[in-house]
């Protein structure tokens, strides 16, 4: 025994679906004819496509079948001998879209630098420090691609800290911070970011690295202009921070403490069309 | 005819129950590409010492008494010397300091001599790294005919942090070996400090 409600909800239901199938029968009925025809001269998938567009008539109460020329353009013909016969319809515009991507690969992500950071009198070696970051970091085979033509580089780096902070030790310092840029190469156009300027990222990059796992990426010392051309000693206290370089403190003159010093530098490939 | 029916009235219906929903992309935080290269550096233990200043420490005028109840023994009023040296080591660190007693000319010792002292004791303490009471430190120990023996005091003293200071070595409390008639002639010892990372 159906209850009210039930009375209310079933009773349009099945008006609609018999209306749906009345539509579903008519259009078919108008389309008929022309889908057989293609249908006896298009591939299965293009058939399977054809009753697509028959469902789609009925959801939509217009036969959008294409005429047979038009569907002859579209999927493949079994026999060039079978010549397209005049047809009546609408020409569809099949678009598609590939969305900006970007990929980065590394050869190996750990990178230790085989020389000392310090010289006789315990102060950072900037230049031959500088010099082997650069080289430990090209040794890394940073590769990749986008395919968009407003892709953004960002590249970041954490400052070398001992431990879990930085902040100086009896006046000893125990962070250094330095800058590097990177570039990576188009035939035509190279493109670079630098972490000088902490995440902003760079202008707009197009497309680089079409083939294979994609174009080499190289690092170089930035060239000044606020940038640092060789390490610093700081006085920090988050070891995780990618700020810019301007804002961390320098220690001028300071001693480094012994130990092992740890550093990340990321590089971030932000696809656009 | 009807095979042509049966299908797409199957796709209909599926296309009535189920909700249209269009085609969702990746956040965009997934389709950022992201490569991180970690960096290994070290620096070394390090220490290193200045040079002296004053490179030497002279007791001025003569070291014995000329007249008085003490004639030919040590004087009593010889004032502690310090030699300054600027020191550093960026870890853990030992400060020893080490010194050989200030021993003159030898003689023949014998029933007659006996009352004769070639050797000057003293104490040499390292000052500015450490609280004074535990300074490093070491008194020498040679017997009046020159014979070294063990010395006394904690020599050595470890320095948990990093440390950049002026090392002063003191030089003090002078005494002649059993306080005999210094035998005249030159004296001379040594103070070495080390400085050595842990």
């Amino acid at each position: 025994m159906a209850t009210p409600l039930g009375r209310h909800v079933v009773g349009p239901v099945v008006a609609l679906l018999f209306r749906l199938l009345m539509l579903e029968i008519t259009l078919t009925h108008r389309c008929t004819k022309h889908t057989a025809r293609i249908s006896r001269r298009a591939d299965p998938v293009a058939s399977a496509t054809v009753h697509a567009w028959l469902m789609l008539a009925a959801m939509t109460g217009v036969c959008l079948l294409p005429s047979l020329a038009s569907a002859q353009s579209i999927f493949p013909v079994r026999s060039s001998a079978r010549a397209a016969g005049p047809g009546v319809g609408t020409n569809i515009t099949v678009t598609g879209r590939v969305d900006a991507r970007c990929k980065l690969t590394l050869t190996s992500a750990v990178q230790n630098i085989p020389v000392s950071m310090i010289n006789d009198e315990g102060r950072l070696d900037g230049p031959a420090f500088q010099s082997a970051i650069i080289t430990a970091l090209n040794q890394a085979g940073l590769r990749g691609w986008c395919s968009g033509a407003n892709n953004q580089l960002v590249l970041t780096r954490t400052p070398f800290v001992l431990g879990t902070t930085g902040t100086p030790l009896n006046g000893f310092a125990r962070a250094a911070l330095f800058d590097v840029s990177v570039t990576v190469a188009t035939p035509s156009q190279a493109y670079s970011d630098t972490t000088q300027d902490g995440p902003s990222g760079s202008s707009p990059a197009g497309t680089f690295g079409p083939t294979g796992s994609g174009a080499d990426f190289s690092f170089t010392a930035p060239s000044g202009s606020g940038g640092l051309t060789q390490p610093v000693a700081i006085n920090t206290s988050d070891a995780n921070s990618t700020a810019a370089t301007a804002s961390f403190t320098r220690l001028s003159n300071s001693r480094m403490v012994a130990g092992g010093y740890s550093s990340t530098v990321t590089l971030e490939v932000r696809p656009g069309l | 005819m009807s095979k042509h029916l049966a299908i797409p009235f199957a796709l209909l219906l599926t296309a009535l129950v189920q909700p249209v929903v269009a085609q969702e992309l990746p956040p965009e935080d997934t389709l950022i590409a992201r490569q991180s290269i970690t960096l290994g550096a070290t620096t070394p233990a390090l220490c290193k010492l200045g040079e002296g200043n004053p490179t030497t420490a002279a007791i001025t005028g003569a070291m014995s008494d000329i007249s008085g109840e003490r004639i030919g023994r040590l004087r009593t009023n010889i004032a502690a010397m310090t030699i300054a040296v600027p020191g550093w080591c960026n870890g853990p660190s030992t400060l020893t300091v080490s010194a050989q007693p200030m021993l003159g000319p030898s003689f023949v010792d014998g029933p007659t001599t006996n009352v004769f002292s070639r050797a000057v004791n003293f104490r040499a303490r390292a000052l500015g790294w450490t609280p004074e009471s535990t300074a490093p430190e070491m008194l020498t120990n040679a017997t009046r005919t020159g014979t070294v023996l063990l010395p006394t005091g904690v020599s050595a003293r470890l320095i948990p942090l990093p440390t950049e200071e002026i090392i002063t070595i003191n030089l003090d409390n002078f005494a002649a070996a059993s306080d005999g008639l210094l035998v005249q002639g030159s004296y001379a010892g040594t103070v070495t400090i080390t400085l050595g990372a842990n």
